[in-house]
């Protein structure tokens, strides 16, 4: 048919209002493809990775799908807004409107066709480049050899697919809902006045207080306490924008003020009011990519420090007394020489498994040991100069009284138990006075041993010690080294000589490595991703800044009229786009902050994040300025130079 | 014969709140015959957009009746009044709405390409409209290219060159200079003479409108007076001057 080919000629031509849009779309599928290529090379998927680490992976991937559907249909359909003066042109003269609807679909499935194999081939060009870093970033001892596998391919081809065709009927189906009279409708729809009300500016900043103090308030419900903190704030930032943002211009504008600074306030105001929507999105997507680098990058920093809480024993080995097979620490020094790693401090510590009955009436395990076991080890781990501030000195201990220590992450305010507990040992029940409770872990996380340890005084250790059955006396020797973190090798040979007997071991190494490997592929996707955020932040303003290039050429030539000079009219748009896109950082960064704390309530982190935090806002909004500043120059280029089109 | 007619038009904005609805037109009755240049003149605001809008099926009619040629507009779905527009009527608009994206003959033939007709027929008829509205030297160039008088030419031609029975123009002068405007308002009296296509005019200039045989006058969305040409050009326009003094008189 004919119109097709006239149909294809006007997509064409248009092609450079969907340069843009092609350009974000192949981006997310070149992401998608690499993670999942990633994920699915044979090598990846046979070991280097723990199972955590390619869950969040997994999750990675999901989220830029998620992502990507939302932007694709988001900017597709104010694409097509764009245009709905040509369609109502188009029906005025007499194209079906199922004509447009099937030429919009394939239109619209040829740019998805084109992301698609664009994204791939993008995808396969940069995932070499991609194995590289990931295997730097995991610290990984080989390199990932190169692969396309199939199933990465398949994958990318049927979910973007899915996607793109799912968007294409929408498309369709929206431009066949329209009537000829889109064609006036956008001259019509002279823009009223905006306006505020103080209900909504109430409501919005109601919303933003409950959610700031849902946030800021101490939980232990952090999961479920999420959405409705997101649903809070993402209301509050709507209303922020749409109403209390109006009132401060209105008031603003009552004021006498100077030409340019006037312009700047009126504009401002139909611009917010215009983009409110967007602007809040804008907002979140910039918080998430704060909140999310802050805080990755700030647990990396202390990353080391809380492995030490974790697990202060640098070695560990603990045997069951009813086990008689037994470790000899020469051969565990042997092993540790041959690796090159001297060893600081050692001792042999035993102990004995209790119950302790807590505030709800249940009984639960602790580790009970003597006080001075608790001061040798002390000393032994004051070698390690970081765990000084969290292994404190304890006072005496008189008979019948304690020291409790429950370790985060449990309960940290709570007590577990009343001041005057009852300890089950053995068969025997003692009243004991527990004269303080503190958050640390003297003894590695086992799970052959209780969480929580009980110091008690050393007379009534030997004495209780006497009735215990064997199996519940443990002999624990433990080990400070003097550069723990290159211990790996030698804890993995420790670990395979000891594998085979009934014994538990533990190293401050092993969590570390673990931990870190984590953070480091959380900070590699994490910043895939919101690099696929920040495009979609700057982008968006942009492309609604687009939408009302038409106005502002007849409004720009209005104001040359009256005799404002271009470079007058340059710094105008200047102040307006500078405060459109760093308004939303600000507001953004204001959110992160109350975030990063909710975070420190999950995660214990200690100071030190927040610099972090102004580190990775600081990047942001140098790469938001260079986005601005491109828009900036481009805008009043296209609205200055041109007269039509 | 009749090419339009129309019984009772009525058309109400925004009646999905009473509050602000406004009645753009009310109880309109208008008869175009077959070869007839008809004008339809009335103050900003008086409806005059709104009732070419209604007759080309553009936009639903609150109430009332409108058929063109033979067939019952208000029984037509989207798609059989797309069809209609297609090949029985032409639009010229105040702002010209040429594509961008396609050059000016590409414009001109795309009514036909909309219709599934192609070919070396489609494309010596463009040509000859295209020479004798004199825009064979530009017709290769793209509207932001050529001059708004080449453009209102240029909507002219794709407003003819599917031979409709009625032209539609929504103040087809009102970006013009004077001369242009006096050559496009030749232009369309030479089709409604030599090709004999009836011709619906929205003006509020007496000017524009003394070319027309006769001249519908609405106020406030309804009619307020019809005036018929007996002789002159200059005569008619001076019975148009008084007619409007009538009517702006009245209305203060
Ligand atoms: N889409 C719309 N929604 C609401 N009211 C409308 C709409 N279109 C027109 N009107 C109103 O209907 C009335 C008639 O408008 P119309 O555009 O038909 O006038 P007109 O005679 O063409 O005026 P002009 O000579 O200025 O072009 C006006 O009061 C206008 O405000
Ligand atoms: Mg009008």
């Amino acid at each position: 048919m004919m119109w097709l080919s006239f149909a294809f000629k006007n997509s064409v031509r248009s092609l450079r209002r969907y340069v843009n849009y092609l350009a974000a779309c192949s981006f997310a599928v070149m992401i998608f493809y690499m993670f999942s290529a990633f994920v699915l090379n044979p090598a990846v998927h046979h070991g280097y990775m723990t199972h955590t680490a390619q869950q969040v992976l997994a999750s990675c991937q999901f989220i830029v799908i998620v992502f990507a559907a939302f932007f694709i249909f988001f900017f597709h359909s104010g694409l097509l807004r764009l245009r709905s003066k040509e369609f109502g042109l188009l029906l005025t003269l007499g194209i079906i409107p199922k004509q447009m609807g099937r030429w919009i679909f394939f239109e619209s499935l040829i740019l998805g066709f084109v992301s698609i194999v664009s994204g791939m081939i993008l995808g396969l060009l940069f995932s070499k480049l991609f194995l590289l870093t990931m295997a730097a970033a995991l610290q990984l001892p080989h390199v990932i050899p190169f692969a396309v596998p199939p199933a990465s391919v398949l994958l990318t081809a049927v979910f973007f697919g899915a996607l793109f065709l799912c968007e294409a009927y929408l498309a369709s189906r929206r431009v066949m809902g329209l009537s000829p009279t889109a064609l006036f409708v956008e001259q019509r729809s002279a823009q009223k006045v905006p306006r505020y009300s103080v209900w909504w500016i109430v409501i919005g900043l109601t919303c933003l207080g409950a959610g700031y103090y849902m946030a800021v308030s101490e939980s232990r419900e952090f999961i479920r306490d999420l959405i409705p903190i997101l649903i809070l704030t993402s209301a509050g930032t709507y209303f922020l924008y749409s109403q209390v943002l109006i009132m401060i211009l209105t008031v603003l504008r009552r004021r006498a003020l100077s030409g340019v600074s006037l312009l700047v306030v009126s504009r401002l105001m139909y611009r917010l009011k215009d983009n409110a929507r967007v602007l809040t999105v804008v907002t979140m997507l910039t918080a998430v990519v704060l909140t999310s680098m802050g805080s990755v990058l700030g647990l990396q920093q202390i990353v080391g420090e809380n492995s030490l809480r974790v697990n202060p024993m640098n070695v560990m080995i603990a045997s069951n007394a009813a086990n008689s097979t037994h470790f000899s620490a020469t051969r565990l020094r042997h092993i540790l020489n041959t690796h090159g790693v001297r060893i600081a401090a050692e001792n042999t510590s035993s102990i004995f498994v209790a119950t302790l009955r807590t505030m709800s009436g249940q009984w639960v395990g602790v580790q009970v040991m003597s006080l001075s076991t608790y001061n040798s080890l002390r000393a032994e781990f004051l070698t390690d100069s970081r765990l000084k501030k969290y292994i404190p000195a304890l006072p005496r201990i008189r008979t019948a009284h304690a020291e409790l220590m429950v370790p985060y992450p449990l309960i940290v305010s709570k007590r577990l138990t009343p001041i005057r507990a009852e300890l089950k040992i053995g068969r025997a029940v003692e009243t004991i006075h527990i004269q303080k409770q503190s958050n640390v872990r003297v003894v590695d996380e086992s799970n052959q041993l209780p969480d929580f340890e009980l110091v008690v005084s050393n007379e009534d250790y030997r004495k209780w010690e006497l009735d215990i059955p064997k199996s519940m006396k443990w002999t624990i020797y433990s080990a400070m080294l003097s550069h723990w973190v290159k211990s790996r090798s030698a804890v993995r040979q420790i670990q395979d000589a000891v594998a085979s007997r009934n014994l538990a071991v533990s190293a401050t190494v092993t969590g570390f490595k673990q931990t870190q490997e984590l953070l480091s592929v959380m900070l590699f996707s994490g910043f895939f991703i919101s690099t696929l955020f920040f495009l979609t932040a700057g982008g968006s303003i942009y492309f609604r800044l687009d939408s009302r290039l038409e106005e502002d050429r007849k409004q720009f030539r209005t104001f040359q009229r009256l005799g404002l000079q271009r470079k007058e009219i340059g710094r105008l748009l200047s102040i307006e786009l500078l405060l459109l896109f760093f308004v939303p950082v600000g507001v953004a960064l204001v959110h992160s902050t109350v975030a990063i704390i909710d975070l420190g309530h999950l995660v214990l982190l200690s100071a030190g994040e927040w610099g972090i935090l102004a580190i990775v806002a600081a990047v942001y909004c140098i790469l938001m300025f260079i986005f601005f500043g491109v828009s900036r120059i481009k805008y009043l280029q296209r609205a200055m130079n041109q007269t039509m089109g | 014969m009749n090419v339009l007619r129309a019984k009772g038009l009525t058309k109400v904005y925004g009646t999905k709140n009473p509050g602000s609805s406004k009645t753009a037109l009310n109880g309109i009755d208008l008869v175009v015959r077959s070869s007839e240049f008809v004008g339809i003149m009335g103050p900003s605001g008086s409806g005059k957009t709104t009732l070419l809008n209604l007759l080309a099926g553009l936009d639903q009619a609150t109430s009332g009746e409108l058929w063109i040629q033979d067939t019952n507009m208000s029984k037509c779905t989207p798609e059989q009044m797309a069809v209609l527009r297609r090949k029985s009527i032409g639009f010229v608009f105040q702002d010209y709405n040429l594509l961008d994206t396609l050059t000016l003959f590409e414009n001109v033939t795309l009514p036909l390409a909309l219709d599934g007709q192609r070919g070396k027929k489609v494309n010596q008829r463009a040509e000859e409209l295209l020479e004798y509205l004199g825009l064979r030297d530009v017709m290769r160039q793209y509207p932001y290219e050529v001059s708004g008088g080449q453009q209102q030419r240029t909507a002219v031609a794709r407003a003819l060159i599917h031979n409709p029975a009625l032209i539609l123009a929504d103040e087809p002068t009102g970006n013009l200079d004077s001369g242009s405007a006096r050559s496009l308002l030749e232009l369309l009296q030479r089709l409604n003479q030599e090709n004999g296509t009836s011709i619906l005019l929205v003006t509020h200039d007496p000017f524009s409108a003394s070319y027309c045989q006769r001249i519908v006058f609405i106020r406030d969305g309804s009619v307020f007076a019809n005036l018929e040409k007996a002789d002159s050009r200059e005569s008619f326009f001076r019975e148009i001057l008084d007619t409007l003094g009538v009517l702006e008189g009245t209305q203060q």
